[in-house]
C-alpha cells in the first residue's frame, strides 16, 4: 500500500459537502453527501461519501496518505471578522447567528475532521478555496496549458480569480475580493425574484429567456459597476448581506421598483425581466473578464470552475464569442468540486507531481461518472424483498428495449453505471423522455418532477450528431453549455404568437424537439460519447435508429427538492411516487403497470423542503 | 469503459465485490434506535442525579445553612432574633423586660403567672400574662413570632423603636435548664420554616431533588420525557440567551469601538470605496509557498 499515494479531498460545513479520492494523481471516486443522506445540499461532514470513496478503492482510513480540506477556515473566519468590523454597530444579528458555529465548530475544522476519520493520523492539509476550484478546473482538463478562471459567491476572500496552468503547475495571478462578487450579485437577484439562495440560481437562469432585459442599465448604474477590464465593484449600500440576514435592502428595492417577490407566489413578467437582466449582466461580466484573462495570459484554452461556471447559458455565449478557442468546465463547478480540486492540488502543487494527459485528447474526468454503481445482485434482492416486478435484460438488448418505450412517449427512469459527480444528471441517474413530443415538457415538470412549469429540460444527443441539430461544434459532455437549435429544425412563430408574453410562449412548439427547446430556441446540451457512458450511448443510438432523432430529454432522477437518486431503493421510491412509466436499474426493467400498489406513510411531498 | 486501450490514465476498475452503499446502512453509530434509547436513558439518569445534587443538596443546603440548621445551640432563623437580640433581653435572668404585649397562640401549660415560673417559656418574658395577654397591639408595635423548642407558641409585640433596624419577626426561645438538642431542633426548624426568596418553602425544593434523584437512580426511563422537556424548553433557551448575551457584550465592547476607530482611520477591508476610472478593481494575487497547505490560514 505504501507505494501508492491516496489523497482524500473534502468539502463540508458550508453547502454541498462531498468527498473525492485521488490515487497517484488519478481520480478514483468522488461523490456528494446529499445523495446518500437524501438531504439536499447536505453540509454535514461527508461521512457516507468518504466511506464510499474508500470502498471503491478498497482501502481504509489508515491507508490514506493525505486528507485535504477544500478551503482555509481560519482565513475565512478572518474575512468574517473583517466584515463585522466593516459594518459594526450594524450586523449584530448576523454576528449572533454565525459566531457560535464558528467558535464551537468551524475554527476546529481540523479536529472535526480527525474525529470523523479514526485511523488517519497524518497531517490534514488545507487548500485555498479558489485554488481548489482552479485545480478542479485545470488538472482534469484535457489541456497541456490553459488560462484558468474561477468565479463564485465567496470562498475565503476571493470571489473571482484567474491564473495560468501549465503542465502540473497552476498559478493564480489576480483576484477580486469579497464582498464584490458576481455570484453574490446573482444570488441577490435569486433572492429578489423569490427563490432560494444557493439553489434557486438555476431557476433564475431558466426564467431569463422569458423576460426582457430592461433592468440592465439600472443594475450597471446603481448596484454593480463593471469596468472594461472585467473587474467590478458592488455598491454595497444596496445590499444587505454584510450586516443583515437578507441579500438586498430597501435601497435596492427602490432602484428596481418594489419589494422582493415572496417565495411560492405567482411569477410575473417583472421577475422574468429581472432574471433576464441579471443574466445579461453576468454574461457581459464573464465576457469582459474572459477577454481580460486572454490578454493577460495569452492562452487559447480556458478552464472554468466556481458556482458561476454552472451558468451554462453564459458559458455557451462565452464559447461562441470565441474569446478562447476551447473551454473546459469542471462539471462539479460548485463547492462539491472543491473536494476534487484540493485533492488534485495536493498531488500536483503540494507534492509537485507531474500531470499526464490522455493520448486521445479527452479530459481526465471520465465523464464525471465517479460515484457508486448499483449492484445487480443487491438491487434484485431489494426488489424481491418488496415484491417489485422486474425483467432482466441482457446488455445487448437493453438499449433496444428502452428506446422502444421511449419512442412510445413513455417516461423512463434510468439508474445505471456509476453515479455522476456534480449537479447534472448525465445518463447515469436520469429521467428520459421523447424530445419530439410537445407535451413532454409540461408532463415531466408537473407530473414527474412536481416543479414549476416554466423550467426547461435538457437534451442528450449523440456526440457525433451535435452539430446537425445545434449551433455547436465541440462536445459538451457535462451539460454546461447552452447552444441554439439549428435553423432547419426550428419552427418559426407566427406574428400572432410573437405577441405573447412570458410563460404563454411556452406552449408553442419551437422546434422539432420541442421538449428540450427553450423559448429562445436554446438548449442545454449534453453530448454523449460511447467512450464514457456506453449504455446511455446505445440507448440514444437505438432511439435514433427507430425515430431518426438522436435526441432524448434528460433530466435528473429526482423530484423537486430531492437529491438525485443514488441506488435501486431511491430510484424505485421516486419511480413509484411519480407518474414515470418505466424504471431501468442496471439491466433490470420495471413497468409501472406491473408493480404492486405503493404504500406510503404521510404525504411524502412534505419530506423534501422546496428548493 | 474506454476501448481505446492505451489511454495513459484510466479509471481503476469498479470494485464489484463492494456493493454500492445504501444510505441507511451507513449511519454507523448513534442512530440504531436501541442504542439511542439506551444513551438517552443514561443522560436522563445523569440529569436526575444532577437535580438531586443541585436541588436536594446544594440549594437546600445553602438555604438551611442560612436558616441556622447546623448551628450549635438553638437555630436562629435568618429572619429571627436570637435570644440576645430580643429587645430588653436580660442575660442573667434569662428574660425579656419590655415586651409591650404577648399574644399566645395557646397558653403553654406551665405558663400561669408571668415571671413566677422559672423553667417555663413564660419565664422568658417579663410581662404580666393576665394584664397584657390578648391586648390588641397598637399600630406602633411590631410583632415577633415566638418559638419555644421549635414550636410556634405565640406573638410578642414590641414597640417598634425597641427592635433592631432590620426588623426581625421571629424569636426562638431556648428552654433554660434543659439540655438542648441543637442539631436536630435546628434542622427541624429550618426544614419547616426555611423559605427560598421568602416565598417557596425550601423543603419543596428538597422533595423535587430527592424524587428526581431516586427516579434517576432506579427508573431512568420514567425521566426521559422530563429530560426531553428540560433540554428543549429550559436548557436550549438558556443556552440561546447566554450565547447572545456574551456575544452582545463582545459586540458592544470590542467590535463596535474597533470598527469606529478603523473608520476614523478610513481603513476599509471591504474596499467599498469607488476607484477613479483609470484604476482597476483587480488585485494582485500573492504567491504562496506550497507549504501553505499545512496551514489552516
Amino acid at each position: 500500500m505504501a507505494d501508492k499515494t491516496y489523497i482524500l479531498g473534502l468539502s463540508a460545513y458550508y453547502h454541498d459537502s462531498a468527498a473525492a479520492l485521488v490515487c497517484d494523481g488519478k481520480i478514483v471516486a468522488a461523490a456528494q453527501e446529499e445523495r446518500f443522506t437524501r438531504k439536499k445540499h447536505d453540509a454535514r461532514f461527508p461521512r457516507n461519501a468518504v466511506d464510499y470513496c474508500l470502498r471503491e478503492a478498497g482501502i481504509g482510513t489508515e491507508d490514506l496518505t493525505y486528507v485535504a480540506f477544500y478551503d482555509k477556515p481560519i482565513l475565512k473566519f478572518e474575512r468574517i471578522l473583517q466584515t463585522y468590523l466593516g459594518v459594526a454597530p450594524n450586523g449584530i444579528r448576523q454576528f449572533w447567528k454565525a459566531m457560535p458555529v464558528w467558535l464551537k465548530e468551524k475554527l476546529g475544522t481540523n479536529k472535526l475532521i480527525r474525529a470523523e476519520l479514526p485511523g488517519y493520523t497524518r497531517r490534514i492539509l488545507f487548500g485555498e478555496h479558489h485554488e481548489s476550484h482552479a485545480a478542479s478546473a485545470f488538472f482534469p482538463s484535457p489541456y497541456e496549458e490553459a488560462a484558468v478562471l474561477t468565479i463564485d459567491g465567496v470562498g475565503e476572500w476571493a470571489t473571482t480569480t484567474y491564473g495560468v496552468g501549465k503542465g502540473s503547475e497552476l498559478k493564480l495571478l489576480g483576484e477580486i475580493n469579497f464582498p464584490h462578487s458576481l455570484g453574490m450579485l446573482y444570488s441577490a437577484f435569486t433572492y429578489y425574484t423569490g427563490f432560494k439562495v444557493n439553489s434557486g440560481e438555476y431557476k433564475v437562469m431558466g426564467l431569463a429567456p422569458y423576460g426582457e432585459p430592461r433592468f440592465v442599465d439600472q443594475i450597471l448604474e446603481h448596484v454593480f459597476e463593471l469596468r472594461e477590464d472585467g473587474s467590478f465593484q458592488m455598491r454595497m449600500d444596496h445590499f444587505d448581506f454584510l450586516a443583515g440576514l437578507k441579500m438586498t435592502n430597501s435601497k435596492f428595492d427602490a432602484v428596481f421598483g418594489g419589494p422582493p417577490r415572496q417565495p411560492e407566489t405567482e411569477l410575473g413578467q417583472r421577475e422574468m425581466d429581472l432574471a433576464a437582466s441579471v443574466q445579461v449582466v453576468t454574461e457581459m461580466a464573464m465576457d469582459k473578464i474572459a477577454r481580460f484573462v486572454r490578454e493577460k495570459t495569452g492562452m487559447k484554452n480556458l478552464c472554468l470552475a466556481g458556482g458561476v461556471a454552472l451558468n451554462c447559458v453564459a458559458n455557451g455565449k462565452l464559447l461562441r464569442s470565441k474569446v478562447f478557442d476551447n473551454i473546459w468546465i469542471q462539471p462539479a463547478a460548485g463547492d462539491a468540486g472543491g473536494a476534487l480540486g484540493v485533492a488534485l492540488s495536493v498531488w500536483h502543487t503540494y507534492l509537485q507531481q507531474p500531470r499526464t494527459l490522455r493520448e486521445d485528447g479527452k479530459d481526465l474526468q471520465f465523464g464525471s461518472y465517479l460515484g457508486p454503481a448499483p449492484d445487480t445482485t443487491e438491487s434484485k434482492a431489494y426488489f424481491d424483498e418488496i415484491g417489485a416486478v422486474y425483467t432482466e435484460h441482457s446488455a445487448e438488448d437493453l438499449p433496444e428495449a428502452v428506446a422502444t418505450v421511449l419512442a412510445e412517449e413513455k417516461v423512463v427512469g434510468l439508474c445505471q453505471g456509476r453515479m455522476e459527480f456534480g449537479p447534472r444528471a448525465l445518463g447515469g441517474r436520469s429521467i428520459l423522455g421523447d424530445a419530439r413530443s410537445s407535451e413532454m415538457q409540461t408532463t415531466m415538470n408537473l407530473k414527474i418532477k412536481f416543479r414549476e412549469s416554466f423550467r426547461p429540460f435538457a437534451p442528450s444527443i449523440l456526440e457525433e450528431d451535435v452539430n446537425e441539430w445545434f449551433e455547436q461544434e465541440s462536445p459538451s459532455p457535462y451539460m454546461l453549455l447552452v447552444a441554439d437549435v439549428r435553423d432547419e429544425h426550428r419552427i418559426q412563430m407566427t406574428e400572432e404568437q410573437k405577441k405573447l408574453f412570458g410563460i404563454e410562449k411556452l406552449k408553442i412548439p419551437r422546434s422539432k424537439i420541442p421538449a428540450v427547446t427553450h423559448v429562445d430556441y436554446s438548449a442545454r446540451i449534453q453530448t454523449v460519447s460511447e467512450d464514457t457512458n456506453p449504455v446511455y450511448y446505445k440507448i440514444i443510438k437505438s432511439f435514433k435508429d427507430k425515430t431518426g432523432c438522436p435526441v432524448v430529454v434528460n433530466t435528473s432522477f429526482n423530484v423537486r427538492g430531492e437529491p438525485i437518486v443514488a441506488n435501486a431503493e431511491d430510484a424505485y421510491r421516486c419511480f413509484m411516487r411519480t407518474n414515470m412509466d418505466y424504471l431501468v436499474v442496471d439491466r433490470l426493467v420495471l413497468a409501472k403497470t406491473d408493480q404492486p400498489a405503493w404504500k406510503e406513510e404521510g404525504d411524502w411531498r412534505n419530506e423534501f423542503e422546496l428548493d | 469503459m474506454s476501448t481505446e486501450a492505451p489511454a495513459k490514465v484510466g479509471l481503476s476498475p469498479i470494485n464489484t465485490s463492494l456493493s454500492a452503499p445504501r444510505h441507511k446502512d451507513l449511519f454507523l453509530e448513534g442512530t440504531d434506535p436501541e442504542t439511542a434509547k439506551k444513551e438517552k436513558r443514561g443522560q436522563a439518569r445523569v440529569l436526575g442525579l444532577g437535580f438531586f445534587v443541585m436541588f436536594g443538596v446544594v440549594i437546600t443546603g445553602i438555604s438551611f445553612t442560612f436558616n441556622g440548621a447546623w448551628k450549635p445551640g438553638h437555630g436562629v432563623n435568618f429572619r429571627s432574633l436570637s435570644q440576645e437580640q430580643l429587645p430588653g433581653w436580660d442575660d442573667k435572668e434569662n428574660r425579656v423586660h419590655n415586651a409591650a404585649s404577648l399574644r399566645w397562640r395557646q397558653a403553654p401549660p406551665a405558663l400561669t403567672v408571668a415571671g413566677s415560673n422559672q423553667g417555663t417559656p413564660a419565664a422568658a418574658f417579663d410581662l404580666a400574662y393576665d394584664e397584657k395577654d390578648d391586648v390588641e397591639p397598637s399600630a406602633d408595635q411590631s410583632p415577633v413570632r415566638v418559638y419555644v423548642d421549635g414550636k410556634l407558641v405565640g406573638t410578642a409585640y414590641f414597640p417598634a423603636a425597641a427592635l433592631p433596624k432590620d426588623a426581625k419577626t421571629e424569636a426562638l426561645i431556648a428552654l433554660p435548664n434543659r439540655e438542648p438538642k441543637p442539631a436536630r431542633e435546628s434542622f427541624v426548624h429550618a426544614y419547616r420554616e426555611a423559605k427560598l426568596l421568602r416565598m417557596l418553602p425550601t423543603r419543596y425544593v428538597l422533595y423535587v431533588g430527592c424524587v428526581l434523584g431516586l427516579l434517576g437512580l432506579l427508573v431512568p426511563a420514567l425521566l426521559v420525557p422530563f429530560y426531553d422537556f428540560w433540554m428543549r424548553y429550559v436548557t436550549a433557551p438558556l443556552g440561546w440567551f447566554n450565547t447572545r448575551l456574551i456575544l452582545t457584550v463582545l459586540w458592544v465592547v470590542i467590535f463596535t469601538p474597533m470598527a469606529i476607530f478603523r473608520r476614523l482611520l478610513s481603513a476599509d477591508a471591504l474596499r467599498r470605496e469607488q476607484l477613479p476610472k483609470d484604476q482597476t478593481y483587480w488585485l494582485e494575487k500573492k504567491q504562496r509557498d506550497p507549504k501553505h497547505f499545512q496551514k489552516g490560514f
